[in-house]
């Protein structure tokens, strides 16, 4: 006598809770794939940012080399910077401890100058600020180090134009 | 009766197996009920406290103070990833002072030309727990935590100089 194959579906109790369980996960995970994001302003934006750096200690004279119109490259991490502007010679000026004064107190260089240099960029403006380049950011008060068209030159970030800003 | 039957069933009722993974799954369970009710870190049932905090920045030059405005976002340099640490509410300036080593042998604060001090209190989201301020969950901070800060338009160094919670 031939045997009949029949297929049934058996299923214990704990199958059962496993089965459930495993279906409540996906259809969680599928919920999650599959709801809208929030809404949510842009998180970054390109813009045009104008900053102003200003180069220290430079030889007396040798300002005559930054023209408007370089392109000055950030020399440790190869970030475009930007364009510049302008630019404006100053006495060279750093700070340093007056002991019979008691007090810091700016000091003159002789032989040197300091350079402010306007320099126009493109940006990516995030909740951090201002992105030039690929990582280079740009904060008042943080030092850069510039390759410029034939120059080398450091020196801090002295001022970044805030939107409205003359 | 014996403990574990032929067909590998505790007392001839349960499976072994099933057994095993009721246990994973009540394991998995517990873990998720502790993550999100008992660890004050991950908890999504415990409301965020506003922390307010002070920022004291001694001998800034000039053109850093006029950088940092009210309601600017504050950043910390190296965590970053947590988001900002509070938003600046109030902004007192001074004339700026320096810590200074002189050669007499004296260590003192000593006036910078052309520097500021600056008082900055800053108000965060956080949580405040046995003693701790956890800004955004994750950032540790207390009073003497000196610290390289930033906001989107400056960047300066910092201690704390006074932190609590607002009732």
């Amino acid at each position: 006598m031939e045997k009949k194959s029949t297929f049934r579906l058996r299923l214990n109790l704990f199958d059962g809770i496993v089965l459930v369980l495993a279906l409540a996960a996906a259809a969680f995970l599928l919920w999650r794939m599959a709801k809208p994001a929030p809404a949510e302003g842009p998180v970054s934006s390109a813009s045009t940012v104008r900053y102003t750096v200003r180069f220290q200690r430079w030889i007396e004279g040798s300002d005559h080399m930054v023209n408007p119109g370089d392109q000055l490259v950030d020399n440790i991490k190869n970030n475009e910077l930007g364009q510049v502007v302008s630019k404006q010679v100053l006495p060279a000026v750093s700070q340093q401890l007056d002991n019979q004064g008691r007090r810091y107190v700016l000091a003159t260089a002789d032989g040197f100058e300091d350079v402010l240099v306007t320099v126009e960029a493109p940006c990516v403006l995030n909740d951090d600020g201002f992105v030039l380049g690929s990582n280079f950011a740009l904060r008042v008060g943080a030092m850069a180090y510039i390759r410029g068209e034939g120059y080398m030159a450091s020196g801090p970030i002295i001022s970044i134009e805030r939107e409205g800003q003359a | 009766m014996k403990l574990v039957d032929n067909n590998g069933r505790l007392f001839g009722k349960l499976s072994v197996i099933d057994v095993v993974v009721i246990l994973v799954v009540a394991a998995m369970g517990a873990a998720l009920y502790v993550k999100n009710n008992t660890l004050v870190h991950t908890s999504t049932s415990i409301q965020l406290d506003t922390i307010t905090y002070q920022v004291q920045v001694n001998g800034v030059p000039q053109y850093v103070a006029d950088a940092i405005r009210r309601e600017d976002p504050l950043y910390e340099q190296d965590r970053s990833t947590g988001g900002s640490l509070g938003k600046i509410v109030s902004i007192e300036t001074a004339p700026g002072t320096k810590i200074a080593e002189l050669t007499d042998g004296s260590v003192e604060l000593v006036p910078v030309e052309d520097g500021v001090n600056l008082l900055l209190t800053v108000e965060g989201k956080g949580i405040h727990k046995n003693g701790r301020y956890l800004l955004n969950r994750i950032y540790d901070l207390g009073v003497n935590a000196a610290r390289t800060f930033y906001t989107p338009y400056a960047q300066f160094q910092g201690t704390v100089s006074a932190i609590e919670p607002v009732d």
